[in-house]
């Protein structure tokens, strides 16, 4: 170890020891302690028992990044910053959890890549903006046989190269089905030209680049003592076909056709991929089995704002079912957040195992919501985002004490923002970590 | 002369026309397109049922038997059928005179479209002459098209709750220029409420697309 790194590595241990004592110090108890308490509050709502007090999460957007001053580009450039962003909001603002939703992503990476789907502030965007998804038919309404035949052949030779453009020259690589059983398969027939291998070499330097910041929610975690809402999740089954397809293939506008068009093509492509996300699952190591709260897709394009409940039953529900049940059969406890108005797509979850499971609300009527899947599923929602921003403390108290009346009755219920809270007054965000406090204990 | 077996049986392809589009039937709906130009229906009269349909469809969105998807497809249809249609169209033929003009878009910083399309969908189908400025829609953008197009309704759209600012400064720069009392301003989107409306200076606001349907009712009908 160089003499550099020694000292390097000797001031993190030191400034660890403060965060640890200052936890300490704050919160009356170790962070260990403090992340067993936390997490078994959490893991008391989902299995609809009654945890001590009703759990409270945040839903950090770019939060930290405005509350430290620092531009939301920095989350995208700077992991060191992100993290100290990250640990003085966390700090500030105990809750029981945390939720980094936009998990970060390095700006540089995405450069290299030349990502054509992302926006981010401080690379397409100027720094104080955040990040944006913008969706594209990247695959062709008339190439779902292509993709059905061999998806992973199509992933490399169709999507990266049209969705990255540092990948575009991997378009050019023969079939690897073509390629292969033929002598000397990696030095001829893969057709390694300078521009492929440019590709590839983007493709490593990128990786190294979001590897600095893979591990910084985990680490705050661990430093802070307070469990993340949603860790990342390389499952195969975090995202159901349907919204696949929406997101990166086809787009809104594609998929919406394709229900009336070729709705056989959409079915067979969406059976394909269940197929495939089922043989790359992985399972939830032992002792975290039932615990490993993950991301499991949304309703994004499958709310009542843009697809009927027929629609919804036919292309959504059978592979989502499947994906959901795959994940607590793993021992994972998906959790999937319910954008926009839903009420009549509810009873279908009720399809799904109890206690294992967490539905996220954006907007609904939560008593309503409450009423259909109280003995099921474990509901957590949804102070407005809007109300985090424009409203006075007393209004986010009024709004989370009546919440956890109708909510957390008999548990099963867990208290956060129904969208992220961005721009959230800190005064407004104390007020509703106070209240599951001050009107969410039980007993 | 009057021909009442052509008039009705014109009237009845129509209908039929009518029908296949709003049921989405596209094979059906080109093809009774196809067999009423190949016998000489006026291209007006199938650009019209054509409309008529889409106001059944904009009905049936309402009333939530439609959902995007159904508008999307319905839409597409329409497009399909404008595509042979028009070319076979005089000038004079293709005139529309419109309720009133809009103009709408995404403010700057925000790159969601959907909200704002069912929106223009639904005012076009209520007869409003809609310029959409597209996503990401600077200030000075709004300012130009309301000076050029001199509509006497503006829309902003926006689903992000970071760009209720944008909204407000938005509506400030339309204040500056001296165009803010020309035009009446509605700002829209999933998060968008009364305490939006208040924060930002619009005169009315909408979380739903038909909402914008009724403001320009309100304020152009």
């Amino acid at each position: 170890m160089s003499e550099g790194k020694r000292a390097e590595d000797l001031r993190e241990r030191e400034s660890c020891k403060l965060l640890r004592d200052e936890v300490e110090k704050k919160m009356g108890k170790p962070p260990e302690e403090l992340f067993e308490e936390r997490e078994k509050r959490l893991r008391d709502a989902v299995a609809l028992k009654a945890p001590d007090r009703v759990p409270v999460v945040l839903f950090n957007g770019y939060f930290p990044f405005r509350y430290t001053g620092l531009s939301n580009a920095a989350s995208f450039y700077d992991p060191s910053a992100y993290k100290k962003a990250l640990i003085k909001t966390l700090l500030d603002f105990p809750a029981d959890s945390f939720f980094a939703a936009y998990k970060p992503n390095s700006g540089r990476a995405l450069e290299i890549l030349g990502d054509t789907q992302y926006a981010w502030a401080g690379g397409p965007y100027d720094d104080d903006r955040g990040i944006q998804f913008r969706e594209r038919e990247i695959m062709e309404a008339d190439e779902y046989d292509l993709f059905i035949t061999d998806p992973g052949d199509y992933m490399l030779r169709y999507y990266l190269p049209r969705r990255y453009k540092a990948l575009a020259p991997l378009a050019s690589l023969p079939s690897p089905s073509a390629a292969f059983g033929t002598a000397g398969v990696l030095y001829s027939t893969l057709g390694y030209t300078p521009a492929v291998i440019g590709a590839f070499d983007a493709l490593s330097k990128a990786g190294e680049e979001q590897a600095k910041f893979y591990d910084c929610n985990e680490e705050v975690s661990k430093l802070l003592g307070m469990p993340q809402f949603l860790e990342p999740g390389f499952t195969g089954l975090n995202t159901p076909p349907f919204h696949q397809i929406v997101d990166y293939l086809r787009g809104m506008h594609g998929i919406a056709l394709d229900m009336f068009k070729r709705p056989e093509k959409l079915i067979a492509a969406m059976e394909r991929l269940m197929e495939w996300s089922l043989a790359r699952a992985e399972t939830a190591p032992p002792e975290a089995f039932g615990k490993r709260r993950v991301m499991a897709g949304g309703n994004h394009f499958s709310s009542e704002e843009f697809i009927s409940r027929k629609h919804f039953d036919t292309f959504v529900w059978p592979t989502w079912k499947r994906c959901l049940i795959g994940l607590i059969d793993r021992g994972f406890v998906p959790r999937w957040l319910m954008e926009g108005k839903n009420d009549d797509r509810m009873d279908p979850f009720l399809e799904l195992p109890k206690g294992k499971a967490i539905i996220h609300f954006e907007k609904i009527d939560m008593a309503r919501a409450k009423e259909m899947l109280a003995d099921h599923i474990c509901i957590a929602g949804n102070v407005p985002a809007s109300l985090l921003w424009g409203g006075s403390p007393q209004e986010v108290e009024d709004y989370c004490k009546d919440l956890i009346r109708v909510c957390g009755k008999n548990g099963g219920f867990i208290l956060t923002s129904g969208g992220s809270m961005d721009d959230a007054k800190p005064e407004n965000l104390k007020a509703m970590i106070d209240a599951a406090e001050k009107y969410g204990r039980y007993n | 002369m009057y021909d009442a077996v052509t008039h009705y049986t014109s009237l009845w392809m129509n209908q039929e026309l009518i029908d296949a589009i709003a049921e989405l039937d596209e094979e059906k709906a080109l093809r009774i397109m196809n067999q009423a130009l190949a016998e000489g229906t006026p291209p007006l009269e199938i650009l019209n049922a054509g409309q008529i349909a889409m106001s059944v469809v904009g009905e049936r969105f309402e009333k939530q038997e439609y959902y995007l998807a159904e508008l999307m497809m319905a839409g597409e249809l329409l497009k399909q059928i404008s595509d042979i249609i028009k070319p076979k169209m005089n000038a004079s033929e293709a005139e529309v005179n419109p309720k009133g003009r809009i103009v709408i878009g995404t403010v700057r910083g925000d790159v969601h479209n959907i909200g704002k399309d069912i929106v223009v969908f639904m005012l076009e189908m209520n007869g409003y002459d809609v310029y959409d400025l597209g996503v990401d829609v600077p200030e000075e953008a709004f300012l130009k098209a309301v000076r050029e197009i001199d509509p006497g309704m503006v829309c902003l759209s926006g689903l992000l709750t970071t760009i209720f600012p944008v909204f407000r400064s938005t509506i400030e720069a339309l204040e500056k220029a001296g165009l803010r009392n020309r035009v009446k301003i509605a700002v829209g989107g999933g998060q968008v409420d009364e305490k939006v409306r208040e924060y930002t200076g619009a005169d009315g606001y909408g979380s739903l697309a038909v909402t914008a349907v009724t403001l320009a009712n309100q304020w152009m009908g």
